[in-house]
């Protein structure tokens, strides 16, 4: 007999590391996750299920998911969402608000607390379709390359990426693209460190799906004409790895911004980037392919 | 739909059937036909619908014998391209926040004819047949080194996602997109026309003419956004669309699209300031394009009334242009 | 001292906020400490562009490190806020001793150092730092009571600080004098262990132990709800509840009240090793009979001396107090033998 999922959790164990919390905690004591995730989860049917969007220190992970979310929200693809508990849509909210004042969005901190979750029910605009839970956290850069450098820095990273079904990871195939090898480093010890978790499982090969984008592909059309030979390409080291260690990769190239300027300081000090207009590509696509997976 | 399941690891290694990467999704290319240009020098203006050119120097064939029936054509041919944009006023926001009060500078506009649609693939194919990237006079100075990058994806001269020097025959009536600004201006000179200027086009868009009313419209249509009567993101259609769909959204002289399907280059650099008064930049020089497009995802980034720039050199995805040319005064 | 640098550059080796320069003997796990705890963009308590704070805490290996917080102009992505530049020295026991166990002097002589001067392109390997206090900072004699703090406030982040118990205080001062007179008149013994900031947004993942923040935001309540974490107002402290710890306050109280923070500062420094409920009560009661014994008829003075007569070998209370009393009762023995004027 199928019992509800609400039946095997407390409302007072995080989802994301199963301490146990006071019933007016609003973080987890460990993780400093919301703990209404819980709450709205507990009302449900289904577990949830967790979506992490990685990727170094400014590459676009705030301006990417805020922008799917609201994407979704407005029935694009073939996609339906639904947000759960306002604190879903302040990512979106802020994100949109933002670049539609010409303004890139305030920087992630570091500090958990402070950090975006969004609990969305998706499901494709089909008949029957089911509908899928998704807790997708906005982790800032600088905490994802600390806890790749030396783990469990930020357990709550550990423990996100551990509990993923699928990864959105974000590359700047603008750097790239210049010749820079940041990004092919950066994806190698994130790829390595997704290696390392699933190792500890016992697994020789990783099959939870990964969606490399190439981000700020506005800056390297090439991108779009085929981003598998982009990365193959620009990003040997990381096609190499995926090849060896993965069993479900895919390449995408995306871009949000139609035009960048820089408001330059008198004192020629401070440039600040300017999204003049938007021009979404390649947004729902990664998405739709992760969802996709079984 | 995502399923939380444990997959059996392999007892030992051996690679496992590797999962097919996502299918690159593209429609047929179906090039369209060379165009057989006619060997008699203004039958073959007339054949590359260079009208403007063929009327300005018309007097090079006026011992044509075919002169005065291809002349006629020639200006039937215009009148169905092209609407009369009436003189009128227009205010340019300089700062790029464009909150209301923020500095603006107005600008009056003579009367000019502007092209009821954006140049198609179509009509691009011909100037890339006649050879127009070869010809330097119509290409600035400063330009004739980028002139080699000026490629299709076949490395044939041509907009970026042309293949072989031909357009996809499906998209014929398409606006011609993935060129720049560069190459929009060769293309209106050797037609004989001209890009409009910014305050020029967005006098087309928003029809705000001299008078007790001083209505100032949003759309060419009106006031309220309708994604019925444009192609922006939210009305779905995630692609360019031909250019005479729409009518609905028609300015008051039947020029269309002005608004969403593609972005418009304008003759004008764009050059804005910033909330504290410092220049905006970008790597190189931006010129000025309106109008929004298909995948314009800001409503109010897609109206008459909105800015942006582009660098001058990109070969967008959703940038084309429209020609215009200026009213020939009456004589005295 | 081994020095820190922990803020957002974009360089050759990465980008955005992380350990830009560190001395070649701190290691992995100090590093990861600090990354943990270390405030990222938009930190500081206040927006202005000269606004410090501090960050203090028990580091791996039994060491303490203290961070100097500045803003230091924006960050190379100029998305909003000011960027967070701090500067974190590390101390072992012995070097913290020499600044009274007090993060806010190890503060102080940073400031003198690295004050209004962030570093951006430091050599990655950083040499080992001399740090001085400031000399009046020191001196016993400088030790005074600050005119804007309340003592019922000090108190009660004294009992929290003895209870191990997590405390958010709201001032709508600066907060540096509170927590400047919480130290004073907190054990040392305590002190090693005590993770604070000061000067900084409160941010339950740095697991602070005290943190004094300036303006009072409905969200930071909000977010402190299920933390464990108490709060209350620097301004209107609540009433104290009875606990084990209330003759040492009482004694605290009483000091402060007479202007004596050189003996509370004196007291506290000298408890060293336990600051268990009965030691603080045992130190509490030889003061107050310090006070009674000046003034006491003769047969409370020999009640007084015989309580204690064996102290010294039981060794329950600190010898320097003992000394105390027993010359403060020896005095007013003497002064009770003398005759009284006709």
């Amino acid at each position: 007999m199928a019992t509800k999922y609400a039946d095997t959790i407390s409302p007072t164990t995080c989802l994301i590391c199963n301490t146990s919390n006071e019933p007016d905690a609003l973080l987890c004591e460990q993780c400093d996750a919301p703990m209404a995730i819980v709450q709205d989860a507990v009302a449900q049917e289904r577990r949830p299920q967790i979506v992490s969007v990685i990727g170094e220190s400014n590459v676009g992970k705030t301006v990417y998911l805020g922008f799917l979310l609201d994407m979704l929200a407005q029935r694009a693809g073939d996609f339906e969402d639904v947000p759960k508990g306002a604190y879903s849509v302040d990512l979106q909210q802020s994100v949109i608000s933002h670049m539609a004042q010409r303004q890139f969005p305030p920087k992630t901190p570091m500090e958990a607390d402070q950090w975006y979750w969004a609990y969305y029910q998706v499901r494709r605009r089909q008949p029957n379709a089911q509908w899928v839970d998704l807790i997708m956290p906005d982790m800032a850069g600088e905490s994802l390359a600390a806890e790749v450098a030396t783990p469990k820095t930020f357990r709550v990273i550990y423990n996100l990426l551990n509990k993923s079904v699928g990864l959105l990871l974000l590359l700047d195939a603008a750097l790239a693209a210049n010749g820079s090898t940041q990004p092919d480093f950066f994806a190698m010890k994130m790829l390595s460190y997704i290696d390392s978790i699933n190792s500890a499982k016992g697994r020789k090969r990783i099959d939870t799906p990964v969606a490399v984008l190439l981000c700020k592909a506005d800056h390297c059309p090439e991108c779009f004409d085929n981003p598998t030979e982009f990365v193959k390409a620009n990003m040997n080291r990381t096609w190499n790895l995926c090849q060896s260690r993965f069993d479900s990769v895919a390449f995408f190239a995306t871009s949000v911004v139609g035009s960048l300027g820089y408001a330059v300081s008198d004192d020629q000090e401070n440039v600040t980037p300017i999204p003049l207009h938007t021009a979404l590509r390649g947004v729902i696509e990664p998405f739709e392919w992760i969802i996709g997976q079984p | 739909m995502l399923q939380l399941f444990m997959k059996k690891s392999p007892t030992k290694y051996d690679p496992p059937p590797r999962r097919r990467p996502p299918p690159i999704v593209q429609a047929a290319y179906v090039p369209a036909e060379a165009t057989q240009l006619f060997a008699d020098p203004l039958q073959r203006c007339l054949q590359l619908e260079r009208f403007g050119y063929l009327l300005a120097n018309r007097r090079k064939w006026k011992d044509h014998p075919d002169c005065h029936n291809v002349c006629t054509t020639a200006r039937e041919q215009l009148d169905e391209m092209f609407a009369i944009v009436p003189e009128g006023f227009v205010s340019l926001p300089q700062v790029i926040s464009d909150a209301p009060g923020c500095e603006e500078v107005t600008i009056e506009t003579e009367p000019f004819l502007l092209a009821r649609h954006p140049i198609t693939n179509a009509k691009y194919q011909k100037f890339v047949d006649a050879g127009g990237y070869q010809q330097l006079e119509l290409w600035p100075k400063e330009i004739w080194p980028h002139l080699i990058d000026f490629k299709d994806a076949t490395d044939y001269h041509g907009p970026r996602h042309w293949q072989h020097g031909r357009h996809c025959k499906p998209q014929s009536d398409h606006p011609v997109v993935g060129v720049c600004f560069y190459e929009a201006a060769a293309y209106a000179r050797w037609a004989g026309f001209r890009l409009p200027t910014e305050a020029e086009w967005q006098m087309a868009a928003t029809w705000r003419i001299r008078s007790v009313a001083n209505v100032l419209r949003r759309y060419p249509w009106g006031d309220a956004l309708d994604i019925n009567r444009c192609n922006i993101w939210s009305t779905g259609r995630k692609q360019t669309a031909p250019v005479h769909e729409y009518p609905d959204g028609a300015a008051p002289n039947q020029v269309l699209q002005l608004v969403g399907n593609v972005w418009e280059w304008t003759a004008c650099n764009f050059e804005v300031s910033d909330d504290e008064g410092g220049t905006v930049l970008s790597d190189m020089r931006m010129s000025s394009i309106r109008g929004g497009a298909f995948d314009t995802y800001f409503p109010m980034q897609a109206t008459g009334v909105f800015r942006t720039g582009l660098v001058s050199l990109a070969r967008e995805h959703n940038v084309g242009f429209r020609c215009a040319m200026d009213v020939r005064k009456p004589k005295k | 001292m081994d020095q820190v640098i922990f803020t957002s550059v974009r360089s050759p080796s990465g980008v955005g906020y992380r350990i830009i320069a560190a001395s070649p003997s701190v290691n992995r796990k100090e590093k990861a400490e600090i990354i943990r705890r270390a405030p990222s963009h938009a930190s500081l308590d206040r927006p202005d562009p000269d606004a410090v704070a501090m960050l203090a805490f028990p580091i791996a290996e039994d060491r303490y490190c203290v961070g100097f917080s500045q803003h230091a102009g924006k960050e190379h992505t100029a998305r909003g806020g000011e960027r967070v530049h701090t500067h974190f020295v590390i101390l072992n026991m012995q070097d913290y001793e020499v600044f009274e166990m007090n993060p806010l002097t190890v503060h102080a002589a940073l400031n003198a150092v690295v004050g209004g001067r962030p570093q951006l392109t430091p050599p990655p390997i950083l040499e080992q730092l001399q740090l001085r206090a400031a000399p009046q900072s020191m001196h016993v004699q400088h030790c005074r009571i600050a005119p804007t703090c309340n003592v019922e406030a000090v108190l009660q982040i004294s009992l929290a600080m003895l209870q191990t118990q997590r405390l958010l205080v709201v001032d709508p001062l600066d907060g540096h004098d509170l927590l400047d007179q919480t130290i004073t008149c907190l054990p040392a013994a305590l002190r090693h262990g005590l993770a604070v900031s000061l000067g900084l947004k409160f941010s339950p993942s740095r697991r602070l132990q005290l943190c004094i923040v300036r303006p009072d935001k409905a969200q930071t309540r909000r977010t402190v709800a299920g933390q464990n974490t108490r709060t209350f107002d620097a301004a209107n402290p609540p009433e104290r509840k009875s606990s084990r710890y209330d003759a040492w306050l009482d004694l605290i109280k009483r000091r402060w009240e007479e202007g004596k923070l050189t003996d509370i500062k004196r007291l506290a420094t000298d408890i060293t090793e336990d600051a268990c409920p009965e030691t603080l009560a045992n130190i509490a009661a030889l003061c107050f009979d310090i006070d009674a014994v000046a003034k006491a008829p003769p047969e409370e003075l020999a009640r007084l001396r015989t309580k204690y007569a064996d102290a010294a070998t039981a060794q329950t209370h600190p010898v320097r107090l003992l000394h105390q009393f027993h010359d403060a009762a020896q005095q007013r023995a003497q002064e009770l033998e003398q005759p009284h004027p006709a």
